[in-house]
């Protein structure tokens, strides 16, 4: 049947990508403290300027691993096979959301950056790539949400 | 829900329990049980067809329309 095969297939992909923001979330749960030790180490010697921009870098990472976080979870209940489920629904939706503020978190940081101590991290190509992908999760969940009705009608059609 | 199953009614007139119904319709008890406590959505013709061949009465027997202001007095 074409339907299940689909959804099949949906789930075998699902298993993969699952794999792989598993290994990310590893990265990042490693990763944090790996840059937070050296820059508590080093914390008194700092000056103010470098104190703060070593304060963003781990604050930043905590975002990315919580976007990793959700969007695993999202995959994971695909691999599952819940498709069209609230909880399904939400961690996407969640996920777009903190890719939303992580855009934010990275735009206020590096504009202050840039206006009082003259340092900008600033791609030039970056033309709010963070805030599209976010509202483009924000946006597929709010159609996800729909499919979600509809299955909760089928399934509540005698 | 304007739409009223009296699908109870019509199994008690006839002496039938549910399981039974679900069994000769070819359903699940579950899904019976959602269509006579009012929490279906839509009912197929055919299911609608089954009960009522089962049950020997007609559609309007099982389903009652009553206007939601008619429901708000009640």
């Amino acid at each position: 049947m074409k339907n299940y095969q689909n959804k099949a297939n949906i789930v075998r992909v699902s298993k993969i990508i699952r794999y792989i923001l598993f290994a990310g979330l590893v990265v990042w749960i490693i990763g944090i403290p790996v840059v937070l030790i050296p820059i508590v180490a080093m914390w008194s010697r700092a000056v103010p300027a470098s104190r703060y921009l070593q304060c963003g870098t781990p604050l930043t990472m905590a975002m990315c691993l919580i976007v990793n976080l959700k969007l695993f979870r999202f995959f994971d209940r695909l691999k599952n096979g819940h498709l069209f489920d609230a909880q399904t629904v939400g961690n996407l939706d969640n996920a777009g959301r903190w890719w939303v503020a992580l855009w934010f978190f990275e735009t206020l940081f590096f504009g202050i950056s840039h206006t009082f101590i003259q340092f900008t991290n600033a791609n030039p190509l970056d033309f709010g790539s963070g805030l599209f992908a976010g509202l483009t999760l924000i946006f597929v969940a709010w159609l996800l949400k729909e499919a979600q009705e509809l299955q909760q009608e089928q399934e509540l059609t005698v | 829900m304007p739409i009223i199953v009296n699908l109870d009614v019509v199994l008690a007139q006839r002496k039938m329990r549910l399981n039974e119904l679900a069994q000769a319709v070819d359903i699940t008890p579950q899904n019976l049980s959602i269509l006579k406590t009012g929490k279906a959505r839509a009912i197929r013709f055919s299911t609608l067809e089954a009960i009522c061949q089962t049950l020997d009465c007609q559609p309007g027997e099982i389903l009652e329309f009553r206007p939601e202001t008619a429901i708000k007095k009640l």
